[in-house]
């Protein structure tokens, strides 16, 4: 169907009916707004599933010896464990903090930004969708095989996960399915990426220059290189592994090896190939987390503080800068493998120089803050919310980035903190910042927004609760991935303190709930939302709230300024909105009216 | 910091036997053999973020 | 007529004007407005591009790191004597396409059909080529794990392989003219792209497994 008829039919609302309507218009859909919401409901799930296994992990290092009464045997292994670290991590890295932020809410949100009617490539975009979801699927299935999920964390090192079954449990076909999963991940992210990158070079409306594009834009279009880059090397790093544990090759298995009392026959590789390759893709893969978060963050900010972006220039060069540093300080995952001391030396400077990109950005959002007429809405606490946790989590990098402090500190749970301070609270602050903002544009409802308050304060002060304390266990030497602990009498004095923290992770996962509740009923009851309740002035608020499939409705916007322009002094309203052109003043001007 | 870097031991491994085993076999044959490993990855990794930055400046017009 | 106010340009915009600062702009460049630009095919290969060099660059490291730890039972293999035919088929089939394209330039529609047919032809050539170099390796006892040199050879070979095959499937889809979104001009020069990208990555490859005996 071309697009000028399918623009037609929604201008017409003309519904197509039955089983084969519905699936095409909400399952094999090309539309990008469709797919943006596919990823974000199989995020949910994946958080569900990933939140689950962590209060299990939680519970377990308080009371190990508890009997569980869906675990085979009683009472968990340290495998069983291991299985949930691996299972967790890799769930939420992946079909979380990837999904989420850049294939959800960028597939729903760069096209109407821009003021294109769709992604580059549709159907390549639904492939995309797909693909992921087929590797959640395969991955799901590794809890369910003989021996169960793999043990070797979400960073699979080898050579325990390239052994085989005689590795341990779930080191079999659980690490099998883990594998697979990840390489048609990767296929599915390389695709996306290519989608996202190609649609903000070419489909951009007129007067859409790239200094006008709203911070967010700029955020997915970087976050999408590194995707690229990222990707392609662990898909490389992925095939190696899977041949390694099937067909016998020994790219990362060392010789000499002796498992369970058996030589085995590959050998010659090196562990260390894989950690450079891994962490090659693990270092850009959490700023791809990150990034998308930022500019969530930028957008929402300067909206309800009615003020632009404070230094719109320098925020997207940190984000550039960002990205492109990002690439260069995966050695800091490896400080502690016998690496030289000079590489690591490079390392931490390239490090710690992330830091001013960083500080740049923190400090135009306290300047886009700063004098502003600030609306507390539930999206902006959530924004607010994730400068906080940016600045807490990142002030730790700064000490892991220093060899010496990483001596004592890796594999501590100040590690743990540091990581999830960032990735698991800022990160998915953003999202959640993300889903209360453009709510009533993908559904035309509102949240509630009482809710949404109790919600940031239940979640705000449980986090601080459940991480801040952990800093303290990893520096008195408590070390992760350890799935018992209580053994130890120099870590005796803080089972007190892992109590407190199990406590404060139930609690502040029941308080989710609250925003699922949220979420769900306001899909059926909310109240109908306005076209631009926010006031705002990107192009994803012309569209109506919910956008047709074609966005804009045959209607395409043109760009005539900047994307913050709050409060400009002498402009009617405190907000112009992108897609507005100039209004003369009171001499009533044609020439200057059509000056574009 | 710089102080600190500096002062940097050699962070021989304690975390993991395996990689120092391995990283101490290879000796500075392997250490090159990494180090021209990681340039392998780094420099296209790099050229090709900076080419797309310029793919995008020369199409900065390109508006439909 | 003097327009006052922003109702009044909203009423006005979106009908096949351009540049008269209504808000919402009209069609440009031979697209209308909700359509894909054709050189946004363009972009597209050339970003896949950049992810399929990564891939392999990824694997160029690891053979790099791999033959360069003293401890590895690195011994250096045969190489095949049809890689060099290979070699030169898959060049020839670039000039070839070249060829090709000149001639859909310049109008001569059968001469182009005819030059997009070798080439293809080539390639299907360096394919069964790559098969018999495989053969050769396992008379030779060179299996996917004798060594990590020939761990590397079988790697390299296929995964170009399989990306050559996706170039035939190329090939055949625009010289049937089954394109529907790309115009023929965008749709050679993008498989054009492709194509010219595997022969100069064979030519990488090819070097690296020279330069390793």
């Amino acid at each position: 169907m071309s697009s000028q008829s399918r623009a037609a039919d929604d201008l017409t609302r003309a519904p197509s009916g039955g089983l084969q309507g519905f699936l095409r218009r909400y399952v094999f859909s090309t539309d990008h707004k469709v797919i943006g919401l596919q990823y974000f409901f199989l995020a949910l799930v994946a958080v569900t599933v990933g939140t689950i296994l962590s209060l299990l992990m939680r519970f377990h290092l308080v009371w190990p010896a508890a009997h569980l009464p869906f675990v085979p045997g009683g009472i968990m292994t340290p495998e069983q464990y291991l299985a949930l670290i691996t299972m967790h991590g890799t769930i939420m890295v992946f079909f979380v903090l990837t999904a989420a932020p850049q294939s959800a809410f960028g597939n729903y949100l760069l096209p109407l930004q821009i003021g294109a009617s769709d992604m580059a490539f549709p159907r390549l975009n639904m492939l995309s969708f797909w693909l992921t979801l087929l590797a959640f699927v395969v991955m799901m299935a590794a809890f369910v095989v003989p021996g169960g999920a793999p043990i070797s964390g979400w960073t699979a090192y080898t050579p325990l996960s390239g052994l085989g079954e005689i590795a341990g449990p779930g080191e079999g076909m659980g690490q099998s399915l883990w594998a697979l999963s990840i390489l048609i991940f990767c296929v599915g992210s390389l695709l996306g990426s290519i989608n996202f990158i190609a649609t903000t070079i070419d489909m951009r409306a007129p007067g859409m220059t790239l200094m006008r594009l709203p911070l967010t834009v700029w955020a997915w279009f970087v976050t999408a290189i590194l995707s690229l880059l990222a990707f392609a090397v662990l898909f490389a790093a992925g095939i190696l592994l899977v041949l390694d544990r099937v067909a016998g090759t020994s790219f990362f298995m060392p010789a000499g090896l002796v498992v369970n009392g058996v030589l085995q026959t590959n050998g010659g590789g090196s562990p260390l190939l894989w950690q450079h390759l891994f962490w090659f893709f693990g270092h850009p893969e959490v700023y791809i987390a990150i990034l998308p978060g930022m500019g969530v963050v930028s957008h929402i900010l300067a909206n309800f503080s009615r003020k632009p972006v404070f230094g719109y220039r320098a925020m997207a060069f940190a984000i550039c800068a960002i990205g492109f540093l990002g690439f260069l300080v995966w050695g800091h995952h490896m400080f502690v493998s016998g690496m030289n001391p000079y590489s690591g030396l490079t390392f931490s400077l390239l490090t710690v120089s992330i830091g001013v990109p960083s500080a740049v950005k923190t400090f135009n959002w306290l300047g886009t803050l700063w004098g502003g007429r600030i609306q507390f809405h539930s999206p902006m606490l959530f924004a607010i919310g994730f400068v906080s946790f940016f600045v807490t989590g990142g002030l730790s990098g700064i000490f892991l980035a220093q060899p010496a402090v990483d001596t004592t500190l890796h594999a501590t749970y100040y590690v743990v903190a540091h990581f999830h301070i960032v990735m698991g609270v800022a990160a998915i602050f953003g999202i959640l910042a993300a889903t209360y903002y453009w709510f009533p544009k993908m559904f035309g409802r509102s949240m509630n927004e009482s809710l949404g308050i109790i919600h940031f304060w239940l979640t705000f002060v449980g986090v601080y609760c459940i991480f801040m304390p952990m800093h303290f266990v990893g520096i008195a030497g408590g070390i992760r991935r350890y799935a018992d602990s209580t053994g130890a009498a120099y870590l005796a004095g803080f089972q007190p303190l892992h109590r407190f923290m199990t406590i404060a992770a139930f609690v502040t996962a029941a308080a989710q709930l609250v925003f699922v509740y949220n979420l769900f009923w306001s899909l059926r009851r909310g109240a109908p939302a306005a076209v631009n309740p926010w006031n705002a002035t990107t192009l994803e608020w012309v569209a109506a709230s919910p956008p047709p499939t074609d966005n804009f409705g045959g209607r395409f916007p043109r760009v005539y300024r900047g994307p913050y322009e709050y409060s400009v002094p002498g402009a009617e309203t405190d907000f112009l909105p992108q897609n507005i052109p100039p209004v003369s003043d009171t001499t009533g001007s044609t020439e200057q009216r059509h000056a574009g | 910091m710089l102080a600190i870097g500096f002062a940097a031991p050699a962070a021989v491994a304690q975390g993991c036997a395996m990689c120092y085993q391995n990283a101490a076999a290879s000796g500075s044959q392997g250490s090159a053999a990494l180090r021209h490993g990681i340039l392998v990855l780094l420099i296209p990794a790099i050229s090709i973020f900076l080419g797309v930055f310029g793919v995008t400046y020369h199409r900065r017009n390109a508006t439909r | 007529m003097p327009v006052d106010t922003v109702a009044e340009l909203l009423q006005r915009g979106g009908g096949g004007h351009s540049g008269n600062g209504a808000p919402f702009g009209s069609g440009r460049g031979g697209n209308d407005n909700s359509g894909t630009p054709q050189r946004v095919y363009v972009t597209g290969m050339i970003l896949a591009l950049g992810g399929i060099l990564m891939f392999f660059m990824a694997l160029i490291s690891a053979w790099v790191v791999r033959r360069g730890f003293p401890s590895s039972d690195w011994q250096p293999i045969e190489l095949p004597r049809i890689l060099w035919l290979n070699t030169l088929i898959l060049a020839a089939s670039s000039f070839t396409l070249a060829r090709s394209r000149r001639c859909l330039v310049a109008g001569r529609e059968a001469d182009h059909r005819h030059w997009w047919g070798v080439t293809a032809a080539l390639g299907a050539f360096f394919l069964v080529g790559q098969i018999l170099a495989w053969r050769q390796m396992l008379a030779a006892g060179l299996f996917l794990t004798t060594n990590p040199a020939s761990s590397f050879f079988y790697l390299f070979t296929a995964a170009h392989g399989l990306h050559v095959l996706g170039g035939m499937a190329a090939l055949l889809v625009v010289g049937l003219r089954s394109t529907r979104r790309l115009t023929l001009e965008t749709a050679t020069r993008v498989a054009a792209l492709y194509w010219h990208f595997l022969g100069g990555l064979w030519l990488v490859i090819f070097a690296i497994l020279v330069v390793e005996r």
